[in-house]
């Protein structure tokens, strides 16, 4: 009879319940066998759907949390916590329309497979499977081999190489050079303009409610005095902070 | 957590193990769900990847390294080489980006945040959603998921290694491949012998217990099978009806250029029957192509003698006396193949009396697959939840035998198309799981990935850049402080 350890035994139940039995009931519920569906069939309208969805989804929360925690960074230098935000923005932005463009292009199965037979295709023709087959009956261990059997062999490894092709074209093409280059180099000056319009709306919401002029001249006097435009204009200067004057050199200058 | 989780997962894969080959083996072999594992392979078991193994080998160096490169890395090496990018493509972007007019300052400041992302990239996907993906891949092994992602009648390669790297310690890494080799492919014989007397798939579950595949699952199962073994011959039949058009071509030319042929082609048998090297062959035929490329008429010619030289450039530089026996008997079999042909077509009085011989001579086969289509349809409409696979391939093995064609899917074994179908369907439900799973899992990484960069970032800088960071400032304070005069000074 072997004990079975309490504690142990309350933790793997809760593993159970916590974790395992979440992700096996996700893996049987009706949308989720929808998309098996598509999958077994190779539905490409519903898996690049799907794709680019996760792509927008995961990217587009991240850049939000990004931007969203660079902006609110204090130990970020104030001069640069908005160039650092934008550039989160910029590049995520970016990032998604890249990542969606190189899913229907370079790292397209389609594609991908036009491309591997553009290349390698000569490798896997129908010489290259006859010559196999003349060399392989020629041994011991494969005389009886049909020519259907070798053909359908270097058929399943064409699969894998047009597979390791993918991945690889994938992985310079698009994460390196395109998520990694590209986006960058493009980010980065679209992120100096972002900077300048997000300073340029703080300057004008930067008036405190409790603090803003609430007085209307136009309904106390002559909307033709240029006086009162002046000591308004004055005012509202000094308020945005972008002049260096005070206030009683606007009435020194009416 | 993590670790307890760990523990736990080990516990559960050990139990699954000892269920699966000690404890239980009786009821596993009653059932057939797993085949009765003995261990070391016999002399006669060639392992089922063996032919593909003999045609890579057969392939040139730079295909096998392509293959190499783009599958032996995994997920790990992706995230590494896209950290790469993160850490020093990205920043040197940003830092030295001439189309930006941003203070230099603060570009340089943004830049490094990359590198900081990169590593922090790496130890969250690395250390938290890739061992995610090797939970589902573990659980779809050992039976927790249900019908539509279970493996374990046809386990993954790394599975089975881990399991006989536990049966056999003393195994050598060589001796593992072998064992997990042979126990696959006693694996995959003991799904097809379930699906030809039992018409059904039983799952092996987490708990020990079996159950039978559902009969919505089993019908779609045996309708997408047929479904493959029609699109089969459908390709073939397109394959056909090209290599007549080809045909078609080549043999007008036999017929009008018969001569010219008859003696290129007879010399060319005589060369290599006499020659001593695939190069000798090779350059040969060059030769040859060379004189031909004066007369414009002779394209088709040119053609010909090109295709031959291609097939013996296949044999890619391997100079072992076998391979060079190998080549140099198909080039003969092609080039007599070939003067058949011219022989044929000498006797022909017209093009269009040539067309007519090269469609009859595919009309049988072509006649067939059209029916082998029809055939498909109708065995489809046919199929309910209590088909059995017997009576299936009874009716195939019937059309076989009526039709009589070589190169069509009514050849094949309907269980083992049966077996291959439903893992190919279990990769794929996989692989959509993962990717809607992903999202979820990255999305609840995420708010830990960014707290950590806006915690790390600034403080990483505040270190080795202080004339960049915040640092700067106060750098600058305590200097304009220690400038200042003292109190006495001033007094």
């Amino acid at each position: 009879m072997v004990s079975v350890n309490p504690i142990t035994s309350g933790i793997s139940k809760l593993y159970q319940s916590c974790f395992v039995k979440p992700f096996v009931k996700l893996s049987e519920c009706s949308p989720m066998k929808a998309g098996y569906g598509s999958y077994r069939l190779n539905n490409r309208r519903i898996i690049d759907g799907i794709s680019i969805a996760s792509i927008i989804l995961k990217d587009g929360v991240g850049c939000y949390m990004y931007v969203n925690q660079s902006l609110n960074n204090k130990s970020i230098p104030d001069d640069k916590r908005k160039f650092v935000a934008a550039l989160d923005l910029t590049n995520g932005g970016l990032m998604i329309l890249a990542q969606i463009l190189m899913h229907m292009t370079i790292s397209n199965k389609l594609i991908q497979s036009k491309m591997f037979n553009r290349i390698l295709g000569k490798k896997f023709d129908r010489n290259t499977s006859k010559m196999i087959y003349a060399i392989l009956k020629n041994t011991d261990k494969y005389k009886n081999v049909s020519q259907r059997a070798v053909n359908e062999a270097l058929n399943k490894y064409k699969g894998e190489v047009c597979d390791a092709f993918g991945s690889l074209t994938s992985l310079i093409a698009a994460t390196t050079v395109g998520k990694r280059i590209i986006v960058p180099f493009i980010a980065t000056p679209l992120a100096g303009i972002v900077e300048k319009k997000m300073n340029k709306n703080t300057n004008d919401n930067c008036v405190d409610s409790e603090t803003k002029n609430t007085y209307d001249p136009s309904k106390h006097c002559n909307p033709k005095d240029n006086k009162h435009k002046n000591v308004k204009a004055g005012h509202s200067e000094n308020v945005s902070g972008t002049s260096s004057g005070n206030l009683l050199n606007s009435f020194k200058k009416i | 957590m993590e670790g307890v989780s760990g523990k736990c997962m080990i516990k559960v894969d050990e139990i699954g193990y000892r269920h699966q080959y000690n404890a239980n083996s009786e009821r596993i072999s009653k059932s057939h769900s797993q085949p009765a594992f003995t261990g070391k392979p016999s002399v006669s078991q060639i392992p089922s990847t063996a032919l593909r193994d003999a045609v890579e080998a057969l392939l040139p160096r730079s295909v096998r390294a392509l293959k190499k490169l783009g599958s032996h890395g995994g997920e790990i090496q992706n995230i590494i080489i896209n950290a790469i990018g993160t850490g020093i493509v990205a920043p040197i972007f940003i830092k030295y980006n001439f189309l930006s007019d941003s203070d230099e300052d603060t570009r340089t400041y943004s830049a490094w945040r990359q590198p900081i992302s990169a590593v922090l990239a790496v130890a969250t996907q690395a250390g938290l959603t890739a061992p995610f993906y090797k939970i589902f891949d573990s659980w779809a092994n050992k039976g927790v998921f249900g019908e539509e992602l279970s493996k374990t009648l046809f386990m993954d390669n790394y599975y089975v290694e881990k399991l006989m790297k536990r049966q056999y310690p003393n195994a050598t890494k060589n001796q593992i491949k072998q064992y997990a080799a042979n126990f696959k492919k006693q694996q995959k014989e003991s799904l097809i012998k379930d699906l030809k007397e039992q018409s059904t798939v039983n799952y092996r579950l987490a708990d020990g217990s079996s159950r039978k595949i559902s009969g919505t699952e089993y019908r779609n199962l045996l309708e997408e099978t047929i479904d493959n073994l029609a699109k089969a011959d459908l390709d073939s039949m397109k394959e056909i009806e090209q290599t007549v058009k080809r045909r078609t071509i080549r043999s007008q030319y036999y017929r009008t250029h018969n001569q010219q042929a008859n003696e290129i082609l007879t010399e060319l048998r005589k060369k290599i029957k006499k020659a001593g090297s695939i190069s000798e062959i090779n350059s040969y035929i060059s030769e040859q192509i060379n004189k031909l490329r004066k007369d414009k008429n002779s394209s088709e010619m040119i053609a010909i003698l090109g295709e031959i030289q291609n097939r013996s450039k296949k044999s890619n530089g391997r100079k072992t006396a076998q391979t060079f026996t190998s080549v140099k008997q198909a080039l003969n079999d092609k080039v007599n193949k070939m003067l058949e042909h011219v022989k044929k077509y000498s006797k022909v009085n017209s093009d269009a009396e040539v067309s007519k011989l090269v469609a009859a001579s595919v009309e049988k086969e072509i006649n067939a697959l059209k029916e082998s289509q029809k055939f498909y349809e109708t065995l489809k409409r046919s199929i309910t939840e209590q088909s059995k696979i017997k009576d299936l391939q009874a009716q195939i093995t019937a059309q076989k035998n009526l039709l009589n064609i070589e190169q069509s899917s009514l050849n094949k074994d309907f269980a083992r198309e049966v077996a291959e179908q439903l893992i190919s369907r279990t990769n794929a439900h996989m692989k959509c799981y993962k990717q809607i799973v992903g999202v979820f899992v990255s999305l609840a990484i995420l708010p830990f990935t960014c707290t950590l960069l806006n915690w790390i970032y600034p403080r990483f800088m505040d270190v080795f850049f202080p004339n960049l960071s915040n640092k700067k400032h106060q750098n600058e304070s305590s200097k304009l402080v220690a400038q200042a005069p003292k109190k006495a000074e001033v007094a």
